[in-house]
């Protein structure tokens, strides 16, 4: 008996501290009515240099139109390893896209960008439409994109 | 007299210059017989005739093939357009798995284990 509740203290003792450095964030993109079909979005993190750190989320199916998120695809060559497990439908005009993510603290105050790039079939494609510095003084705080995203919130 | 066998030998003569190369087209497509024996009915009659169907058949096919190879040399848009906005799925073009199919890419910005939640208003 002992050695099971030696057992479980032990698990919660490993598992506790993983659990207090990740939170559910809550990224929140509001779609233009720009008039075009469903937009490609790539969500994607820099570091405090620019480089590239991850991706969080893809919207939209088809690979070959990846080169025109230009900027993610320049960072990762459109390597599909990046955004598998956190890909999902492109988003319509005037739509709202809700992802729910486990991020990492440190992503917070450290100096990390969330970047995304949108692309719309027969229309200009727009990179960095949003570029947002990742702070805890940040979370809620709407942003505008350029072209074809309204607002974008994160919130913790 | 002579003058008749003259015409005659070249009258021959003729017909067989002319003839000669009709008869072997017919035999290069394999129905030496069709023309001929499609007025004179025999035992493999209807096995001729059933041929003859089959001549028009093909001539049917080509002067569609002809309009195909038309459509291939000059383009057809909506048909292209067609491969590139739906066909992506038949030729087996890459894809990165969807979310809830494997975990999220261990890159140190998701908790190992998480699983991402999405919505669409």
């Amino acid at each position: 008996m002992k050695s099971v509740f030696a057992a479980l203290a032990l698990t919660t003792a490993l598992t506790f501290p993983a659990l207090a450095l990740a939170r559910p964030v809550t990224l929140t993109t509001q779609m233009n009515n720009y008039g075009g079909d469903g937009a490609y979005l790539a969500l994607y993190v820099t570091d405090k240099g620019g480089a590239y750190v991850g991706s969080l989320w893809m919207a939209g199916g088809k690979s070959k139109y990846y080169k025109h998120l230009s900027e993610w695809y320049r960072a990762t060559g459109g390597d599909l390893a990046q955004i598998n497990g956190i890909t999902g439908a492109s988003v319509g005009a005037g739509r709202q896209l809700e992802i729910t993510l486990d991020l990492a603290d440190a992503l917070f105050d450290a100096g990390y960008t969330l970047h995304i790039d949108a692309s719309v079939e027969d229309m200009r494609d727009s990179p960095n439409e949003v570029a947002v510095p990742l702070t805890s003084a940040g979370a809620g705080q709407p942003v505008a994109g350029r072209r074809y995203i309204a607002s974008f919130t994160y919130d913790m | 007299m002579k003058k008749t066998l003259a015409l005659l030998a070249a009258g021959t003569a003729l017909s067989a210059l002319v003839g000669f190369p009709a008869f072997s087209g017919l035999r290069d497509n394999g129905c030496t017989r069709d023309l001929g024996c499609a007025a004179s009915l025999d035992a493999t009659g209807a096995e001729r005739a059933l041929r003859v169907a089959d001549d028009d058949h093909d001539d049917d096919d080509d002067a569609f093939r002809w309009l195909w190879k038309f459509r291939e040399r000059h383009g057809d848009d909506d048909h292209d357009d067609d491969d590139d906005d739906d066909d992506d799925y038949g030729r087996g073009a890459p894809k990165a798995a969807p979310a809830g199919t494997v975990a999220p890419p261990q890159n140190g910005l998701f908790v190992p284990g998480a699983t991402p939640t999405v919505k669409v208003n």
